[in-house]
């Protein structure tokens, strides 16, 4: 009777062991396969070629593999939408960990959430419909689109990460720290950025930095208001085409090594986003060592 | 100053404290001019949603266009046609949703070159049936030259049904799909209640060709309604005062129909308003007029069509299910295997090296773009193990993709059960898997459905990864392997296709029902939650 029972508890630790195993092998097996479908390319053009030329004429004859301009497009694009959402998110992030109170807290947490749970397709379109004209018209631009517009876009997708890690690092801040600071005389405002938010920086980088995994990753709302031309983003105002972009427009027709580009195209831009992860783990663990 | 203080000397008593040190003020300033900004973004991020929500349910929700017209959009019910005795009224099928039609549509509906459908008018995916009375006589053929002015066809064509009489043609009209006929107006006078009348929209503004020429960079391109009914009364003297070049107006008598069109083909700047019929058959100009379309965009009829030619007619009723489908299918591959692995991490895994490794996959799985997971699912799912483009590629790529939501929110829910309740279980002589499913699963069952809505959320909003993994087709799914649309890859097609921008709203105003939908479960699943473990 007891041996039987502790079969079924052994098999049953077993199958709960490969269930926590399938998000590990899914990781594995997607860099795996993104590797050995986009490594080829490499025999056909240098990876400093690819990388660092922008000329993308993958279709011509010989083709060309270049890829510069679309790094430069999502970097762009990523740093245009940090920089507006980083003050806001910032200064929601302390509002939400320090002042607000009531009702008006809760209806901020609420809208936080639900701008985290809009579709990017609806994000998209809104940047689209709305804030395009308004580009347009205020910079004078022909279509509205492109790199601010998509930043701006990206900003508010982006405004949620940031506001929430930094609500949740301000508020791992030790009490004492704060009663402390208090306590000489210090005002609320001067405890806020002298003490708190010294203190809980790594944690704050964190989701900036998770919010540029976000922004650099998104791929729907930047393919309908970026403008997706094959050019090197020279300002605010031209038209660009993202990695992410990159990937989802040429996929619809892509063949041969054309395809095998766009997957070299997910290695660069999955490396992206591992540096980026690890970034997140480390400041994440730095974090949490301060506070001990 | 004693005066001062006998008016109100508490407040100059306070003030005085603060003034006694300047550092003090301007440090005083500093705070509140710092918090006002705070509270100012706070309300700016409040705002950005209730922009986006707002502009979206409001365009989702109605339609607000400026279409423009080679006709006016004054509607006659009954029309007066030149030379005969009766007057002419159309009549369609109850079931047929349009109240007035330009008379060229009139034409090609009866003409039925291509198979003539009412989508190409309101959006309705029904068939057009014409039908005439052959023993009609004079009247016939008089409708028939209105109807099929400017065609080279001296009879209708076969697919036109016909019928022998007047009442003949009212029962087959509300017998019939899509039946659309015409009366003399007599014999209109008490039609059934399957059967209405259409407006038709006919009269055109024609004018001399020397209006639409450009001039010191200047043209006229279209009307408002507005302004044609000015021009219609005569209220207009100089084609500048309706947005044209630098031009006198004439206004022209539309009766002695011969002789005004010559003298509007030799005037500069002449203009009538005429049947649209003269308008093709003297060769002259007609300028578009704007005709103010509004009305409810996310109609029922909406929800609950199948879509058609690519999602320009109908509605989206077969997208709204495979959307279910997927959510369906996601969660049950899902929810199991993200609930299993957070209890593993949760009661089994000791800290330490395997923990760290399961940890960082999970972390590494979420932060993966959508888009990467696509390429993987396509070239995995699709391509090697050879599932193909359809559900079950997407449901699975899906599934990989919602784990790390799934997998965070049940640790955190399994963490937050107190460990008391597991030391009372297995004190009372319960195994550590009878604890885990008759205590512990319980316990933090409101946190893992939270996790779960969560997952169905994002499931909703996911496109990137299923354009490639899922395809395009419109159709109700119906097998493992069919290509199919969900809400946000539709509207993404309906966009990029640039088929029409208000259907694209409706569909958007869905998704967003959608997903404050789930959000609001979501919360509601927290609050109790939260209740539970206060208790």
């Amino acid at each position: 009777m007891k041996s039987s029972k502790s079969v079924l508890e052994v098999a049953v630790e077993k199958i709960l062991l490969i269930s926590a195993f399938i998000s590990v092998i899914s990781v594995v097996f997607i860099t795996v396969f993104i590797f050995k479908e986009g490594l080829p390319l490499f025999t056909r053009v240098s990876p400093l070629e690819f990388l660092f030329s922008s000329n993308w004429a993958p279709t011509a004859d010989p083709p060309q593999y270049g890829i510069l301009s679309f790094i430069m497009g999502s970097v762009w694009v990523t740093f245009g939408a940090l920089l507006l959402s980083v003050p806001i998110g910032l200064a929601v992030g302390i509002f939400m960990a320090e002042m607000a109170e009531g009702r008006f807290a809760q209806i901020l947490r609420s809208v936080v959430e639900l701008l985290a749970g809009i579709p990017s397709v609806i994000y998209g379109l809104f940047g689209y419909i709305a804030i395009s004209p308004v580009i347009r018209r205020l910079f004078d631009s022909p279509t509205g689109l492109g790199v601010l517009t998509a930043s701006i876009v990206l900003a508010i997708m982006t405004l949620p990460t940031i506001i929430n890690i930094t609500e949740v690092s301000l508020r791992a801040v030790p009490g004492e720290l704060k009663e402390g600071s208090l306590a000489l005389g210090a005002t609320h405002w001067m405890t806020i950025y002298r003490v708190m938010v010294p203190s809980a920086r790594s944690g704050i980088l964190a989701g900036i930095v998770l919010g540029m995994g976000r922004a650099i990753g998104e791929t729907m709302a930047v393919l309908m208001v970026a403008g997706n031309a094959v050019t090197m983003p020279r300002g605010p105002l031209s038209l660009t085409r993202t990695l992410t972009m990159n990937i989802a427009t040429d996929m619809k027709y892509a063949a041969d090594y054309h395809a095998v580009s766009l997957f070299t195209t997910g290695i660069v831009l999955f490396v992206f986003i591992l540096g980026i992860n690890s970034l997140v783990q480390y400041l994440m663990k730095k974090t949490v060592k301060e506070e001990m | 100053m004693s005066s001062a203080e006998v008016l109100n000397p508490p407040v100059s008593k306070g003030r005085k404290e603060v003034v006694s040190s300047p550092q003090s003020r301007k440090l005083r300033m500093q705070e509140k001019v710092a918090k006002g900004i705070i509270w100012g973004l706070a309300a700016l991020t409040i705002a950005i949603l209730v922009w986006i929500v707002g502009y979206l349910m409001v365009k989702g929700l109605r339609y607000n266009n400026m279409t423009p017209y080679n006709v006016t959009p004054y509607v006659e019910r009954v029309i007066d046609l030149d030379g005969t005795e009766d007057d002419l009224v159309f009549i369609i099928n109850r079931g047929v949703r349009e109240q007035d039609i330009e008379v060229d549509g009139l034409r090609t509906l009866f003409n039925k070159r291509r198979n003539e459908n009412w989508g190409f008018y309101n959006e309705q995916n029904l068939r057009a049936q014409p039908v005439v009375n052959e023993n009609a006589g004079d009247f016939s053929v008089q409708v028939k030259d209105f109807i099929l002015a400017g065609e080279d066809l001296d009879d209708y064509r076969g697919y036109v049904e016909k019928a022998s009489s007047w009442d003949e043609v009212i029962s087959y009209v509300g017998g019939t799909e899509g039946a659309i006929g015409f009366l003399p107006a007599s014999e209109a006078a008490d039609l059934p209640r399957d059967v209405k009348v259409l407006g038709v929209r006919r009269k055109a503004i024609a004018v001399n060709p020397s209006v639409l020429m450009i001039k010191d960079s200047r043209m006229l391109r279209e009307l408002t309604d507005k302004q044609a009914e000015k021009i219609a009364a005569g209220e207009v003297s100089n084609w500048m005062e309706v947005g044209g070049t630098d031009l006198p107006l004439t206004l022209l008598d539309s009766e002695n129909i011969e002789v005004n069109m010559e003298a509007l083909q030799s005037t500069e700047g002449a203009v009538m308003l005429t049947d649209y019929r003269y308008v093709a058959e003297y060769g002259v100009r007609s300028v578009p007029v704007l005709r103010h379309e509004t009305g409810w965009n996310l109609t029922w009829h909406f929800i609950t069509e199948a879509p058609a030619r690519s999602g320009q007619w109908g509605g989206i009723s077969y997208i709204i299910i495979n959307t279910f489908f997927l959510i369906l299918f996601t969660i049950l591959f899902s929810a199991p295997v993200g609930v299993m692995a957070a209890i593993y991490m949760v009661e089994y895994a000791k800290q330490g090296r395997l923990m760290r490794i399961l940890r960082m996959g999970t972390e590494t799985l979420s932060g993966i773009p959508s888009i990467v997971f696509g390429l993987f699912g396509f070239i995995f799912f699709v391509r090697i193990l050879g599932m193909g483009i359809g559900f079950i590629s997407s449901t699975l790529t899906v599934t990989l993709m919602v784990l790390p939501t799934i997998i965070r929110t049940s640790e955190e829910a399994l963490k937050s059960v107190p460990q008391s309740f597991r030391e009372g279980s297995l004190a009372l002589g319960a195994t550590k898997l009878q604890t885990i499913i008759k205590v512990v699963l319980p316990a933090a069952s409101p946190g893992i459905l939270t996790g779960i809505i969560l997952a169905v959320g994002r499931t909703v909003g996911e496109t990137a990864v299923l354009i490639y993994t899922l395809g395009s087709n419109y159709d109700l799914v119906s097998g493992p392997s069919s290509s199919a649309r969900v809400l946000s890859l539709h509207l993404y097609m309906l966009f990029s296709e640039a088929l029409s921008f208000d259907r694209t709203f409706a569909t958007g105003a869905v998704l967003v029902i959608l997903i404050l939908l789930t959000n609001f479960s979501a919360t509601f699943m927290m609050k109790r939650m939260n209740k539970n473990s206060g208790m």
